[in-house]
This record gives structure tokens, C-alpha cells and sequence, in this order.
């Protein structure tokens, strides 16, 4: 069954890629865009409690259900949703985000759970090459996370971010209002 | 934990594998850290003349300056060092941009990164706000605002081997979309697996004056003869590579060295001046395609070698120049200004 589903992926993601002649038919863009939005961002969680702290891998995945662009030239709208043009979000944008995180292994001092949800926003602002070559971003969240115990432990946080390459890869740092997982740190990647 | 990086080490090396994007980023990275582009000395200080019917200069790349009478026109412009940030070019540009006195349209042929520059059109709306600016349809979505005139030329069929797109008038200028064989989108996989579309060639015709720019474009045996069926071409502006093997038939989107002579030959246009190389290496050498071009059109065994004189070939910088003369027919007077 995991070879199938493999091999799905595979099919997916190379379907058209390398045409000898120029395809007739549009492939199917939604499909592969979100095998794509599958691929994770390697994240570095802090796991602390009162007397040991370490770093913890794990990661983190994406999803932007509302984009608004600044910037947006007269023949788009600066609205998006899920499927968000670079372009749009580099030259200036504020964004409202889903991030679940999943961290590989237990948190073995702090004692809460592998998976959490952030939800925030970011403003996102071009710093050269209107935001492709570098932009960077502050943000808020708020992460939903439990303790081993099934008991509650949702938290603040504050985010900064840069990216390069159309803001499609870049690293985030996120300061933590709590002190089980004070900060985590990302490498940022999601294509559209 | 194992499983899920052999499945994420899998899945990228299926993207990746083969990717045409994927091989000049290898074959330029390395050189964008530890390399400077070549200088080109002895640049045009007075690109824009008094007294010209018509004159191009070579900026590099697909962008060359083109002066038609008293308008000033740049075509896909990258004017600086690097494509987005990352990438060198192997030469310099061909023009200081604080040289350039006038400016009155820009044209854009698709939205790849070394044709679609930001840092460059961030120079022109400094430096020209509200000036002019032409981009198929499809380019809109990769499109910051700038404060140019954004103008989008509808482009809906233009892999229509018949097609002509609607004109478009500016101060004058008729610019009229024409075929190209070539993808649209920007980020590797939108061009290659999503086949966005946005890629034009262009008809310029301003006063007795027709110029094509071809942008990017594969050849294709019907489409350019109908182009040049329906405009008397005084100068065509085509693209050599990247290509493999030059000297033989190129890419489905690119036309090699020897395509491009004869998608010039299905033009009937007067004059031709190669562009799309020298600035970025995409399999051997940036200038590899140039040196095709030479040896096809000194070959006198070649079919092409009766354009020998007909294909004007500008070293980055240089200019070349027609006077205005009382006829009509346009006569190179001038190859180099420096």
C-alpha cells in the first residue's frame, strides 16, 4: 500500500514535467500543488523544563488560507486563498496562517504532545528585487498543544521570518511565550 | 523517521531529476559565489541619438536598446549583475542605466527570471516612472505593481501557429503580439509541470520602421513564415539557444543556432541580430551558441551562408546604427560606436 501511494506521488509530481512538445493539456495544477504543500519544513523545537533543556527535530508544514496584497498590479486581485502567487505575497502582503508542527520524537522534559497547530498572521514586507530577492516578516500565533496528560497547553508566540528564491524558501524564528518550548527555528519552504 | 526522509528524499529527486532549471542552477551556482562578471570596457556613454532612423545596441542577454526615430524602446530588460540575487551573469551589462536619457517602452516577453527582472524594472520606474510597459497575458500573476504603465497584451492563442494577437497603440508605436513557442510561469515547476501559459513574440512598428522580437521561442516550420507573410521585417531580434547541439535542431522551447537562421530565413526580414547568449551558461559555454552561429554561416557548404552579411553579430555594448536616408529601405551605416 505505501508503494502504491508512493508511486502515486511520484506520478503526480512528474506528470508532464519533461514534455517533448508543448502539451495541448493543462495538467492538474490543484494535484500537484497540493502534493507539494505536503513537503515539510524542517524545524528545530526547544524541549525544556526546569532543570534540562535541548533542541528537538521536527516538522512543520504550511497552509495560508487568506493572503492580501499590497501591491497587487491593476490585472489581479490582492485577495488569495490556499493557492498563492509569490509575486503577490513577496512585494508586501499580510497573510493569516495554519502551521502544523509534528515533531519526531517525545518532548521528553517538557512533557507535551509531538503534534500542535499554530494559527496567526504575519505582515510580509520586500526588502530587495521588490521582496523576490529578500523579504522578511514579523507575526503572532497562537500554538495549540497538549501535555502528555491530555490537559491543555496553548501558548502565545512571536515570529520573525526572512526569505529568498520569491519568498518560496527562507527561516523563521519563533520567541515563545512558554516555557516547555521557548523557541522553535525553521527552515521555511512552500511553493505557492 | 527513516521512512519519511527516504520518502521526502524520493519525491524530490523525481522533481529534480532531469530538470532543465535544476541544471544551470548547478551550472551557475558555484561561479555566482566566487566570481565577478567580465567588465566591458569602452561603454556607450549616448545611447539615445540625434538623427537615427533606426539603432540597436546590445545590452546582453535578450535585452537590447532599440531606437526608432525619436522613440526609445527596451526589450526584456536585465541591467543588473545578478537574476534574483543569486545568479551572475558572465558579463556585465552592456550600458550604464544612468546613460540611458530617454526611455518610452518596455517590452516584456515572458515572465522567466532572466527576462522578467525586478531589480531592473525597479531601476526603469525610478528613473522613468509611468513609462511604458507590455507583458503577455498570463505574466500578470508574476507581477508586482511598479509605477510603469502596465499594459497586458492578450495573448490567449498564441501558440495558434496562425495567430496574431490585437495590436496595441502607444505614443505611436503599433506593437502587435505575435507567436512564440515557450512557457510561461517563473519558479521551475509552474513553467514545467503546470505549462502556465505567458510568453509572446513581439511586432514593433513605429513610422517605415518594423522590428520583431522573438523573445524566447522554439522554431516551429509554419508559424514564422505566416509573421513574415504578414510584416515586412526590417530588423528581427532572435534568440540562439540554449542549445545542445547548435549547430542541429534545439530544445521544442528554444531555437538552437541553426534554427534561428532559418525561422530568420521564414521571416524575409532584412536584418538579424542574435540574442539569448553570453550571459548565462546553461550547458558548456555562455557563448557556445555564438560560435555555432559563425561556423553555419561561414560554412560554404551551408544553405545559410547567404546571410553572412545580413546577420549583424554585436558584442555586448556595441551599436549598431541606420541613418535616416531618403528611401525607404533601411542601410547600415555605422557598426560600432565606440
Amino acid at each position: 500500500m505505501k508503494k502504491i501511494v508512493l508511486l502515486f506521488f511520484i506520478l503526480v509530481l512528474t506528470k508532464d514535467l519533461f514534455p517533448q512538445d508543448f502539451p495541448d493539456a493543462k495538467p492538474n495544477i490543484l494535484t500537484s500543488w497540493a502534493v507539494l504543500q505536503l513537503l515539510p519544513s524542517p524545524t528545530f523545537f526547544q524541549d525544556a523544563n526546569n532543570e534540562n533543556a535541548r533542541v528537538q527535530f521536527g516538522f512543520k508544514w504550511h497552509i495560508t488560507p487568506l493572503s492580501i496584497s499590497f501591491r497587487p498590479n491593476k490585472y489581479v486581485s490582492p485577495v488569495q486563498s490556499f493557492f498563492i502567487y509569490p509575486a503577490r505575497r513577496f512585494s508586501g502582503s499580510a497573510e493569516i496562517f495554519i502551521d502544523p508542527e509534528l515533531a519526531t520524537s517525545s518532548f521528553k522534559y517538557s512533557n507535551i504532545s509531538i503534534f500542535g497547530v499554530s494559527l496567526g498572521s504575519r505582515v510580509i514586507l520586500p526588502l530587495t528585487g521588490k521582496g523576490e530577492n529578500l523579504c522578511f516578516s514579523l507575526g503572532g500565533k497562537y500554538t495549540l498543544r497538549k501535555n502528555f496528560g491530555n490537559d491543555k497547553n496553548y501558548y502565545y508566540g512571536a515570529e520573525a521570518g526572512i526569505y529568498f528564491f520569491g519568498g518560496l524558501m527562507g527561516f523563521q524564528y519563533t520567541q515563545n511565550f512558554n516555557t516547555k518550548t521557548n523557541y522553535n527555528i525553521n527552515l521555511y519552504i512552500k511553493y505557492f | 523517521m527513516k521512512k519519511i526522509l527516504v520518502i521526502f528524499f524520493v519525491l524530490f529527486s523525481f522533481v529534480l531529476n532531469g530538470c532543465f532549471v535544476l541544471r544551470v542552477t548547478i551550472n551557475n551556482l558555484g561561479e555566482s559565489i566566487t566570481s565577478s562578471p567580465l567588465k566591458i570596457e569602452n561603454k556607450i556613454t549616448n545611447p539615445v541619438k540625434d538623427s537615427v532612423k533606426l539603432s540597436a545596441l546590445w545590452i546582453g542577454h535578450s535585452t537590447v536598446l532599440i531606437q526608432i526615430y525619436d522613440k526609445v524602446i527596451i526589450t526584456d530588460p536585465f541591467l543588473n549583475n545578478r537574476i534574483n540575487g543569486i545568479f551572475i551573469r558572465k558579463k556585465e551589462p552592456g550600458m550604464d542605466f544612468e546613460n540611458l536619457s530617454r526611455l518610452d517602452l518596455v517590452l516584456i516577453s515572458h515572465s522567466h527570471m532572466d527576462h522578467l527582472n525586478f531589480v531592473s524594472l525597479g531601476m526603469i520606474e525610478d528613473k522613468f516612472p509611468g513609462c511604458n510597459l507590455i507583458f503577455p497575458e498570463g505574466d500578470e500573476k508574476y507581477l508586482p505593481d511598479f509605477n510603469l504603465n502596465l499594459i497586458k497584451a492578450t495573448t490567449r492563442k498564441y501558440q495558434n501557429k496562425q495567430y496574431t494577437g490585437d495590436a496595441i497603440y502607444v505614443d505611436g508605436m503599433i506593437i502587435t503580439p505575435v507567436y512564440a513557442l515557450h512557457q510561461g510561469g517563473r519558479y521551475a515547476i509552474d513553467t514545467y509541470a503546470w505549462s502556465e501559459k505567458g510568453a509572446t513574440g513581439y511586432i514593433l512598428q513605429y513610422k517605415d520602421v518594423c522590428i520583431y522580437f522573438a523573445g524566447d521561442t522554439g522554431y516551429n516550420d509554419e508559424a514564422f513564415k505566416v509573421i513574415g507573410n504578414d510584416f515586412k521585417i526590417d530588423l528581427a531580434l532572435i534568440p540562439i539557444g540554449p542549445c545542445r547541439t547548435c549547430e542541429s535542431k534545439g530544445m521544442w522551447f528554444h531555437t538552437s543556432s541553426m534554427e534561428a537562421l532559418q525561422l530568420f530565413d521564414d521571416l524575409n526580414a532584412s536584418y538579424m541580430i542574435p540574442i539569448h547568449y553570453g550571459a548565462i551558461k546553461y550547458f558548456t559555454s555562455a557563448d557556445y551558441p555564438l560560435y555555432a552561429l559563425k561556423q553555419i554561416l561561414q560554412n560554404p557548404e551551408s544553405k545559410y551562408n547567404k546571410f553572412a552579411d545580413k546577420v549583424k553579430i554585436l558584442s555586448e555594448g556595441e551599436q549598431i546604427i541606420w541613418k535616416d536616408k531618403s528611401d525607404s529601405k533601411i542601410e547600415d551605416s555605422k557598426i560600432n560606436d565606440k
